[in-house]
């Protein structure tokens, strides 16, 4: 697998969508930071919950969600179009053949896939931490950012790269598919802003339907967000509804990355690749 | 070159009652073809006959429903690993990624592959005369700069096999006749090389032998000079008065397979070696020919009459390897 990773990344780097989508995550987590702390300064909003959610220690907390939001939509994006593309342009008869079997050519996808949500949850908390400190230092606030805080926004970084997984690998299967990056980005997409609506409305049909969010991705996701917050006085992410355990979120979202990877492998390992694929 | 391995005169790639259906549609009908080292195979089929999902099959980019593909001597369904290098192919057109450029492209299958030589690429660019381009983006090609990348990155790895599909499409006369005279010596440095394509004429000039299917089926196979062989006949250059007379008394000549008049000219379907028979009974009858001319069928007339939409109740597999 490593010479089709070589080959993946060495492609990677000099496509420039990813560099876009990155350039994107940064300018908007920036963005945001400055609209939060100009609603602060203006006074139009409860000026004690912003300042606690914009200085460092609350990093762990704003910052990852706000990379979760925007990194989430780049990394479909990106995803899709790293397993699509192939298909589109045909190259997957040229590499496929030079691979040293299907699986390996498969790993070296979703290796891929998986380093492009590091680097942007990387970047994005880089990003997070340049623009929280600025606020801090400008504002004076303490930045309540402990030896025990940093611990914790390390963990904080592990929950929300994972908590990626799920759409990665749903955007994995549905482009494996389909062999389209519409597809891919669409429901990807469309389950990522969609899923919550959809619990809401779920929700208020009562009865057996009330269990039915813990289920579904979208809740589970919020319930290993919000244990980010876990020791700041306010949280960002915080929704107010009543959320599944952390280990239990975590075991169904990493059941639906297991479930949508084997059957994205599973249609590839079998799958003729014909001209018209 | 790579060697995945060889044991003797055996051919190094073979096909064994090679199917593939799609449904209820037979792509690909029990197809046996052999393929040596040295030695260009053409493949010829119109549209749709079964040639690319032949190639994706010896390719592993597609899985036979029935039969197995050989290669050196064992399944290549068994040894994927192993062909990876030994193999090099393009299919139907070359494709490549549009943002890279044609070296950074040949690059990323080189790394794919692994153990391949920045100079190498080098060389190939050198070969294929896209030196000077080699740092443009593919998306900026011509298509028979497209071309050119595509027969670079076949020979990338130095394949033991090259699998050639249509690689004069798209070229300019010159580029025609560059390709043309690489195959053969693709061939000459101990390679098997599938050629692929349309041009009947550039078939003909430089394959050993040819393959032709349709709708799946295996109808001729062997080499080109017999099968030219078999569109051989006689034409006979008689007096404008005596065409249809002449026509008629050769009708009764045991030797002879079919009389057509063409052009004022006989056209006699009988082998060559039956000139002077055919000369005797048309003297014998007051019928002195002005010439008696073995004429040759081109490929493409064979090839024409052969995939004619009639049932033509040919076996396949049934030429010689």
């Amino acid at each position: 697998m490593a010479p089709l990773l070589r080959s993946e990344l060495f492609r990677l780097v000099r496509r420039w969508m990813p560099r876009i989508l990155l350039l994107i995550l940064i300018g908007l987590v920036g963005l945001l930071y400055i609209l939060l702390w100009v609603t602060v300064r203006s006074g139009a909003a409860d000026e004690f919950a912003l300042r606690e959610n914009l200085r460092l220690a609350s990093v762990r907390d704003t910052g990852l969600n706000l990379v979760f939001q925007i990194g989430s939509v780049n990394i479909i994006i990106m995803t899709a179009s790293l397993i699509g593309s192939e298909y589109g342009w045909g190259t997957i008869r040229a590499l496929l053949p030079r691979a040293r079997s299907r699986t390996a050519y498969f790993s070296a996808k979703l290796v891929t896939a998986l380093l492009f949500v590091a680097v942007t949850v990387l970047i994005g908390l880089v990003v997070s931490f340049a623009a929280s400190a600025v606020i801090t230092a400008v504002e004076g606030l303490p930045s309540g950012l402990g030896p025990q805080g940093l611990s914790r926004t390390v963990f904080a970084t592990a929950r929300t790269t994972f908590v990626m997984l799920p759409y990665v690998a749903l955007t994995i299967m549905v482009t494996t598919l389909t062999r389209s990056v519409a597809a891919g980005i669409g429901l990807g997409l469309a389950v990522l802003f969609l899923e919550s609506l959809f619990l809401s409305l779920i929700g208020l049909a009562g009865g057996i339907f009330e269990r039915l969010p813990g289920a579904l991705i979208s809740r589970n996701v919020q319930a290993l967000l919000e244990a980010n917050a876990a020791g700041l006085e306010d949280s960002f992410s915080s929704s107010g509804a009543a959320m599944p355990s952390v280990w239990q979120a975590a075991v169904v979202l990493a059941a639906y990355t297991v479930a949508f990877l084997f059957l994205a492998y599973r249609s590839f390992i079998k799958r003729d690749i014909t001209a018209g694929s | 070159m790579s060697t995945v391995h060889g044991r003797g005169d055996e051919p190094l790639l073979r096909t064994v009652n090679l199917t593939k259906r799609f449904g209820t549609l037979t792509a690909v009908d029990r197809l046996n073809l052999e393929l040596r080292k040295g030695e260009v195979l053409g493949f010829l089929g119109p549209n749709g006959s079964g040639k690319s999902t032949t190639v994706g099959m010896i390719l592993g980019l597609i899985t036979p429903t029935e039969g197995h593909v050989e290669f050196a001597g064992r399944r290549l369904d068994e040894q994927r690993h192993m062909t990876a290098r030994a193999i090099g192919a393009i299919i139907e057109s070359p494709a490549f990624y549009p943002y890279l450029s044609g070296r950074d492209n040949l690059r990323a299958l080189a790394i794919a592959v692994g153990g391949i030589p920045n100079s190498r690429i080098d060389e190939l660019l050198e070969l294929v005369g896209l030196t000077e381009r080699a740092h443009s983006p593919f998306k900026t090609y011509s298509m028979g700069m497209k071309q050119r990348l595509g027969i670079a990155s076949t020979l990338l790895t130095d394949p033991e096999l090259v699998i050639l599909d249509e690689p004069t499409n798209g070229l300019d006369p010159a580029g025609q006749r560059e390709v043309r005279e690489l195959i053969p010596r693709l061939a000459q440095q101990n390679r098997a090389v599938l050629l692929a394509s349309h041009l009947l004429n550039e078939v003909e000039q430089v394959c050993d032998r040819v393959a032709i299917i349709r709708r799946g089926k295996l109808l001729q196979y062997g080499p080109v000079q017999e099968l030219l062989k078999r569109g051989a006949y006689l034409e006979i250059v008689l007096e404008p008065g005596e065409v249809e007379r002449g026509a008629e008394v050769l009708r009764s000549v045991p030797a002879v397979r079919g009389v057509s008049i063409l052009d004022g000219r006989l056209h006699v379907d009988a082998p060559a070696e039956e000139g002077a028979t055919i000369n005797r009974a048309l003297a014998s009858a007051g019928i002195y020919a002005g010439a008696i001319v073995p004429r040759q069928s081109s490929l493409e007339q064979v090839f024409m009459e052969l995939t004619a939409d009639q049932d033509e109740g040919v076996e396949h597999g049934t030429a010689a390897a």
